[in-house]
């Protein structure tokens, strides 16, 4: 297909008004009727004044666009004014509005790779596929001497895209009527976990937003067949992209040649078929945004993994990226992510840019203690955990045994349980205990205290797999007393806390499937490292000496031992 | 720069190949390297005309500004010529008429199979850090065979597959290796101590079965080989060891992985000749992401060292 720039002329903004990231427009669209609208003779008036304004344009450079757009305009007012040919047309929006609202209903978590529809679409598309194909015939009566060509634009009756919020009479549904055939045939089951919701109540038109929109990184992406690979939420999905998607970037229409792996961009797809019906390839993020998003939801998401706490801040280290806080007379020390959003009277502000003395909600990792979100808030507010806390430690709290340091004050933020020692590094002062199954990382306060059997321990007694009662700040997670319960079953060299922290990725957090995510982020490129798949890079030196030769252009190589696309040197 | 390029038709090959082989792609670069100034490494950018007139060249691929002008004198250069300059065959002419020469390896590419996308960076090593900026990439290709053989015949939640072992060694000894800071060399198999790895069956849910991948590698190797480029050898060593960790699912009925991420974390100690650790021989973390590759035609080139792979 031949994509629609921004330089390119579109019949359907310029003459019609019909905004550019809604193609193809429905038939009401077109003839910018109502689709409630029933009195023929409104629909007839419509069709001709959009004729007759499109009808200017015959016999001048916009030829072929004019002729396009009367033909058009021509199957739309036939489709609407044959109450037959008009209520499939409906039926197959409401279907699709049927579909995708329930989609909706049940989103949380990535789209699935599937190929199918529901198997009740076949007969549908099947009958409208007849109709559809019976009107084009006739309007080919009326219309067979028109000059083009080439038929690139939608015929009436294929279902409209929409990508936008909700527009009377356009559910997404971009794809072709022969796709949705063939995955109606594919699909056997009904999706589970919607056979209880309420049916919704039908409309003559979608009233909500059907489509489902992420963000995502493009894996790859092959113009040819049309699909689409994104990286979201860590997963590898693959869309079909509808032929009359929307692409762009910057406001500038794209091709899917314009697209390479590693760039990042909003996708709004059809859920039910996942088919992409408009893409936008984001700027590359600031860093701060990113994590925003990232951070921010798995704030809200998980309590189990992020906390949230109001604090002062007491002191600023901006290279080293430190931020110490202090709360209720008690100071804490957080590393924070260099992707960490700070916003300051709700604009984005840095780290630099804060103050010793201002008060903020900080937003932190509980296992590895890192900031990700610093909001600065202005005037006195009380002090508070607002949310946060791994359930599973939320032990017995004490309030009148409090350990030896702890001011009285703080007694009400203490929990005790009694866990298994996974890693301990004494350099670190990181603990990482496992209990009912998970594991979690605190941070050792400088003056823990270590017992066994009522007498005082030191680190060089802790052992992994040992049973440990620790007493811990439920808010700062900071481990203020460790009790050894039971000795190690064995305790040798292999499995002493050095040699294991040496055999462990230094001392790094282990990696489970607690840490797993963090560190395949951690692992994996960023954008900005990948920027260089932007370029459209050819893979042999003979083919782009041929194709320059051909399109009249100068080669250039980037020649690296290895070749630089697998791995800069 | 990216703005820059579209001035060009763009391309990326390996200079170790098209330096030290003899086909007509190779002796075209050949030319074009003895025509640049820099050096003596080959490696760099080169602008020329289809026909093989440089233009411009740049051996150093890391200053963005110093490339922007570059390409910005190049074009200037192309702009000049005539017609017939830019149309002229010149040295080209076995190139563009001669039959296609297509990248060695890059017929096995299995597109049925499991290809897979590699990460390497440096993992901390201090309590407060930042991200190494070095990092790397690679790809891994396993058969639709081997990779089929990661899960049961009959996948039911419970059931645990042994990865067989050559893909395990493939792994081992190709690509859990030293590549952050540059070109890491291939472990051979009797420097194996141990390396094995599961995959677990979680979940079975319309054909599609989820698995989790638990695995540890351990490899090491010693001897006379040197660890800056041509310098003279001395008796090194140098292993990696790891432990791995991984969820995938693959879809029986499209009877591919349509999900596979794996992290292997460890430590990795020496260095050799090209892999830049000479300053860094010592035992410290480092990590490996494996991720589904995509299937343009950047992410279908062969494996770095793929030439190595057991055949």
């Amino acid at each position: 297909m031949a994509a629609m720039r921004s330089d390119e002329f579109d019949p359907y903004y310029k003459w019609l008004g019909i905004p550019r990231n809604q193609r193809p427009p429905t038939h009401y669209q077109l003839l910018g009727v109502d689709p409630t609208e029933a009195e023929r003779d409104v629909i007839e008036a419509a069709a001709e004044r959009q004729r007759s304004h499109v009808q200017r344009f015959r016999g001048t450079e916009y030829e072929k666009p004019a002729a396009k757009l009367l033909y058009e305009i021509g199957e739309a007012e036939t489709c609407l004014l044959d109450p037959q040919l008009r209520m499939d047309y409906d039926r197959l929006l409401r279907e699709s509005t049927r579909k995708t609202r329930k989609r909706i209903l049940s989103f949380g978590k990535p789209p699935a790779i599937h190929s199918g529809g529901p198997p009740e679409l076949v007969p549908t598309f099947l009958k409208i596929v007849g109709i559809l194909l019976a009107a084009m015939i006739i309007m080919a009566g009326f219309s067979f001497m028109l000059p083009w060509d080439e038929v690139a634009f939608k015929t009436a009756g294929t279902p409209p895209v929409r990508s936008d919020p909700p527009q009377i009479g356009a559910p997404p549904n971009p794809i072709p009527q022969e796709r949705q055939v063939a995955q109606g045939r594919a699909q056997a089951a009904p999706r589970p976990g919607n056979q209880t919701e309420p049916e919704p109540q039908p409309t003559d038109a979608g009233d909500v937003d059907l489509s489902e929109t992420i963000t995502a990184k493009v894996v790859s992406v092959d113009a040819g067949s049309r699909s689409l690979t994104v990286s979201y939420n860590g997963r590898s999905t693959e869309f079909d992209v509808s032929r009359a998607a929307v692409l762009l970037a910057e406001d500038a229409e794209i091709t899917l040649d314009d697209l390479s792996s590693g760039l990042s961009a909003t996708i709004t797809f059809n859920p039910e078929y996942d088919v992409v019906t408009r893409l936008e390839l984001r700027a590359p993020p600031r860093a701060e945004e990113v994590s925003a998003s990232t951070s921010t939801s798995d704030a809200e998401s998980s309590d189990e993994e992020t906390a949230v706490i109001e604090a002062v801040v007491s002191d600023i280290d901006v290279d080293g990226r430190v931020l110490s806080v202090t709360r209720k007379g008690k100071s804490t020390i957080f590393d924070v992510s260099r992707k960490a959003l700070v916003t300051q009277d709700g604009r984005q502000s840095s780290l630099s840019e804060l103050s010793v003395g201002q008060k903020a909600l900080i937003t932190f990792n509980i296992e590895f203690n890192v900031i990700t979100q610093i909001e600065v808030l202005g005037g006195e507010q009380e002090t508070q955990l607002i949310k946060g806390g791994p359930d599973s430690f939320q032990g017995e709290r004490e309030s009148e045994s409090a350990p030896e340091g702890a001011s009285s004050s703080d007694d009400d933020n203490l929990a005790t349980v009694e866990a298994k020692i996974t890693s301990f590094s004494v350099e670190e002062r990181s603990l990482t205990v496992t209990r009912n199954g998970r594991e979690t990382t605190f941070d050792v306060s400088r003056r823990v205290t270590i017992e066994r059997d009522g007498k005082p321990a030191s680190p060089d007694d802790l052992a992994i797999g040992q049973t440990v009662s620790i007493t811990f700040d439920v808010e700062f997670e900071v481990v203020t007393r460790i009790e050894i319960v039971t000795a190690p079953a064995a305790r040798d060299s292999s499995t002493s806390l050095n040699s294991r922290r040496q055999n462990e990725a230094g001392g790094n957090p282990p990696l489970t499937n607690s840490t797993f995510a963090y560190w395949k982020e951690f692992l994996e490129a960023s954008d900005d490292e990948l920027s260089y798949l932007g370029i459209d890079w050819g893979i042999s030196l003979q083919q782009a000496v041929r194709e320059a030769a051909d399109v009249d252009k100068p080669v250039m190589l980037w020649a690296m031992n290895g070749c630089p696309l697998r791995g800069c040197t | 720069m990216q703005e820059l390029t579209r001035s060009f038709v763009v391309v990326a090959d390996d200079s170790y190949r098209l330096e030290t082989e003899n086909d007509p792609e190779c002796r075209f670069f050949k030319r074009l390297f003895q025509q640049s100034s820099h050096g003596p490494s080959s490696q760099g950018t080169y602008i020329f005309t289809p026909g093989g007139t440089l233009l411009e060249s740049n051996g150093d691929s890391y200053d963005a500004q110093k490339m922007a002008a570059t390409l910005r004198r190049a074009i200037r250069k192309w702009n000049a010529l005539s017609v017939e300059e830019r149309r002229d065959i010149g040295k080209s002419s076995a190139l563009r008429r001669g039959e296609t020469i297509g990248l060695p390896g890059q017929q096995y590419y299995p597109k049925d199979g499991l290809v897979l996308r590699l990460s390497y960076r440096d993992l901390p090593r201090g309590y407060h850090y930042s991200r190494e900026e070095r990092w790397n990439e690679d790809f891994a290709w396993f058969t639709k065979r081997e990779a089929r053989n990661m899960l049961p015949q009959n996948p039911a939640v419970g059931q645990s597959t042994v990865v067989p072992g050559h893909v395990v060694e493939r792994l081992v000894r190709f690509h859990l290796i030293d590549q952050v800071r540059g070109e890491g060399g291939p472990f051979d198999k009797e420097h194996i101590k141990s390396a094995k790895m599961t995959t677990n069956v979680t979940g079975v849910r319309n054909r599609v079965v989820t698995l989790e991948l638990r695995g540890e590698t351990d490899v090491s190797a010693a001897g006379h080989w040197g660890i800056k480029g041509k310098r003279p050898t001395s008796h090194q060593q140098r292993g990696f060891r790891t432990k791995l960790l991984g969820h995938a699912e693959y879809d029986l009925r499209k009877e591919r992985f349509v999900r596979f991420d794996m992290v292997a974390l460890g430590v990795r100690w020496g260095g050799t000749a090209y892999n830049m650790r000479y300053d860094d021989l010592a035992e410290n973390p480092i990590g490996v992401s494996f991720t589904l590759a995509g299937r343009g035609r950047m992410e279908r080139l062969r494996p770095k060292l793929f030439w190595a792979y057991p055949k």
